[in-house]
C-alpha cells in the first residue's frame, strides 16, 4: 500500500525535471571549476566535443609578484544559435578546486575586464574568439594550465565542450632592477563627463612610461606618459563626451625590460544629483519671501520719498502767501531798472520811501 | 487616468498666457510712462495677469513636482525654486500695488521700480518654462543664450531658514519712521 504513494512521488519528481541540456542562454562570468556540460558522462545522446581549436600565447617570462597576460585564440567555433561561447583558465580538469586561485593565481583582468577565471562571449560572425587573462603569482612556482570551451549548436540540443593542450607557466624571481609599477597603485576608476583627467603613476626602475588604451579590434592606443619627478609619471585622458568607459595599462620599459600592468578601466559619467525635497522647498521658500521684502522695501522707500514730498511740496502756499504780499504796482509802471523779483521783495520799501 | 504630466501642461499653458500678458503690460508701463490714461489700463492689464498666474502657479508647482523626482533631477529641483520663487516676487508686487493704490502711475521712479520688478518676475516664469522644455525635450531655446543653464546650488537648511525668518522680519515688524 506504501508503494503506490512513494513510485507517484517519484514520478512528479520526475516529470518535473525541467527539459534542458547545460544553459544555453550562458552562464555568466563568475569564478567556476571546470564543467564538461554533460559531455564528460560520455552519453553520445547529451554532449558531443568542441571541433575548437586552441592557440595559447604566453610571455616569455613571467616575474613572480608582477602581471602577465594569456591570450588564447580559439578557431574552429561551430555557428550556434545563441552565439555565446564560454571559457575557463583552469588548473586541472577535475571539477574541483581547479581555479587559478587555488594555485595562487590572481586573475586581475579578463577579456570582458572581470576578474574572474571563466568568462563569456557572443561571436555574431566568423568562426574565432579571443580570449584573454592576467593574472600574477607571489610565488616562484610552475603551474599547468588549460583554457575550456562550452557551448551549444544549431542543429541539436546538445553541449559541447573543447580543451586545450595543457601549458604551464612559470614565475621567476624578480630582478632588482626590474621596472614596474610601483605596488599598491590604485588608479581613479571614475570620472565625470567632460573633463579631461591627469592621472599620476609611480614606479620602480622606469626609463620610460607608455600607456596603452584598449581600441576596437586589438587596435590599442598609445600615449607617452610625462615625467613628473622621481619616478613618477602623469599622464592625461582626454574627457569623454558621454557616458562610456575605457581601459587603459602601463607599459613600463627600462634597463631593457618591460612589464605591462593589468587593465584598469575608467568610467566616465554624468554627475548624479541626490537631495531630499525639504531643502529645495524651503530654498524656493526662503527666496520668494526675500522676493516679497525686496518689492516690500523698495515700494516703501519710493511711496515714502513720493510722501515727504507731497508734505513738504509748499510752493502753491508760498507763492500764495507771497503774492497776497507784494505791493501794487504803480501806475507808472516799475521803478526804472527793476525786475519783477525785485519789486516783490522791495517794493513796499520803495512806496514807503524808505529807498532814495 | 490622467496623469499629473497632462494637469501640469495644462497649468502652464494658462501660467505662461498670463505671466505673458502681465510681463508685456508691465514692458508698456515703461514705454508710456506719461500717458496716464494708458498707464491705467496697462497697470490693469499686469496685475490682472500677475493675478491669475497666482491663483495657476501653486497647482502647476505640485502638479510638476508630481510628474517627477525633484530629489534626483538637477533641473527638476532649479524648476522648483524658479517657481516658488517667481509665486513670491507675484505675491510681492500685487500686495504691494493694492496697499499703494493708484499713486503707483503718477510716481515715475516707483512705476519704474514696480514694472522692472514685473518684468523680472516674467523672465523669472521665462526661466522656469526653459527648464521645463529641457527636461521634456532635452532642449531649449534659453540654452542658446545660456540662460539658466548653470547648475543647481543648493543652500543649506539653516541658510534657508536664515532667509526666511529675515524675509518674515522685513515683511512683518513695523518699523519706525527715520523722518
Amino acid at each position: 500500500m506504501n508503494r503506490l504513494p512513494a513510485l507517484l512521488i517519484i514520478a512528479v519528481l520526475l516529470s518535473a525535471t525541467p527539459w534542458v541540456n547545460a544553459n544555453p542562454g550562458g552562464n555568466g562570468d563568475a569564478n567556476r571549476d571546470f564543467q564538461c556540460g554533460g559531455s564528460c558522462h560520455g552519453d553520445p545522446d547529451l554532449n558531443s566535443s568542441s571541433p575548437a581549436i586552441f592557440e595559447v600565447n604566453i610571455p616569455d617570462r613571467i616575474y613572480a609578484g608582477l602581471s602577465a597576460e594569456i591570450t588564447v585564440e580559439v578557431t574552429s567555433l561551430p555557428q550556434t544559435e545563441t552565439g555565446i561561447y564560454g571559457a575557463f583558465l583552469l588548473t586541472s580538469l577535475n571539477a574541483n578546486g581547479d581555479i587559478p586561485s587555488n594555485e595562487g593565481w590572481q586573475v586581475s583582468s579578463n577579456s570582458n575586464l572581470g576578474q574572474t577565471n571563466y568568462q563569456e562571449q557572443v561571436l555574431t560572425s566568423g568562426t574565432e574568439l579571443m580570449f584573454s587573462w592576467t593574472l600574477s603569482n607571489d610565488d616562484i612556482i610552475t603551474t599547468d594550465f588549460y583554457v575550456a570551451v562550452n557551448h551549444g549548436s544549431v542543429d541539436n540540443d546538445l553541449a559541447h565542450t573543447g580543451v586545450s593542450q595543457p601549458f604551464q607557466l612559470t614565475t621567476i624571481a624578480l630582478p632588482q632592477d626590474m621596472p614596474s609599477v610601483s605596488p599598491g597603485f590604485e588608479p581613479i576608476a571614475s570620472r565625470l563627463v567632460g573633463e579631461d583627467t591627469t592621472i599620476t603613476i609611480p614606479t620602480q626602475n622606469a626609463e620610460k612610461v607608455t600607456i596603452e588604451i584598449m581600441g576596437s579590434q586589438n587596435n590599442n592606443i598609445e600615449i607617452l606618459a610625462s615625467m613628473n619627478g622621481s619616478q613618477v609619471w602623469e599622464f592625461t585622458l582626454p574627457q569623454a563626451i558621454r557616458e562610456s568607459s575605457l581601459q587603459w595599462r602601463v607599459v613600463v620599459e627600462g634597463e631593457g625590460l618591460t612589464t605591462t600592468s593589468a587593465w584598469y578601466s575608467m568610467v566616465s559619467s554624468e554627475p548624479t544629483f541626490e537631495s531630499s525635497s525639504l531643502p529645495i522647498i524651503l530654498q524656493g521658500v526662503g527666496v520668494a519671501l526675500m522676493g516679497v521684502a525686496f518689492t516690500t522695501v523698495l515700494h516703501k522707500r519710493l511711496n515714502k520719498n513720493q510722501t515727504i514730498k507731497k508734505q513738504y511740496e509748499q510752493t502753491d502756499i508760498i507763492s500764495n502767501e507771497i503774492g497776497s504780499q507784494v505791493p501794487n504796482i504803480p501806475e507808472t509802471g516799475l521803478p526804472e531798472g527793476w525786475t519783477m523779483e525785485q519789486w516783490e521783495y522791495y517794493g513796499q520799501d520803495y512806496l514807503d520811501g524808505k529807498l532814495s | 487616468m490622467l496623469e499629473a504630466s497632462t494637469f501640469h501642461a495644462v497649468f502652464v499653458e494658462v501660467l505662461v498666457g498670463s505671466f505673458t500678458l502681465s510681463g508685456i503690460s508691465f514692458l508698456l508701463s515703461i514705454v508710456f510712462n506719461s500717458n496716464l490714461k494708458v498707464l491705467d489700463w496697462l497697470d490693469k492689464g499686469a496685475h490682472l495677469g500677475l493675478f491669475l498666474g497666482c491663483l495657476v502657479l501653486p497647482f502647476a508647482i505640485i502638479s510638476g513636482t508630481s510628474s517627477g523626482s525633484m530629489g534626483s533631477s538637477e533641473l527638476l529641483a532649479k524648476k522648483t525654486v524658479y517657481s516658488i520663487a517667481t509665486l513670491g516676487f507675484s505675491i510681492g508686487l500685487l500686495v504691494n500695488r493694492w496697499k499703494t493704490g493708484s499713486d503707483i502711475i503718477h510716481s515715475k521712479n516707483l512705476l519704474l521700480a514696480h514694472s522692472s520688478m514685473g518684468i523680472l518676475t516674467f523672465g523669472l516664469v521665462m526661466i522656469t518654462g526653459s527648464l521645463g522644455g529641457k527636461l521634456t525635450r532635452g532642449e531649449s531655446l534659453l540654452d542658446f543664450i545660456g540662460i539658466g543653464t548653470t547648475s543647481y546650488v543648493a543652500m543649506p537648511i539653516w541658510a534657508s531658514i536664515v532667509s526666511i525668518l529675515l524675509a518674515l522680519s522685513i515683511i512683518i515688524l513695523p518699523k519706525k519712521s527715520a523722518v
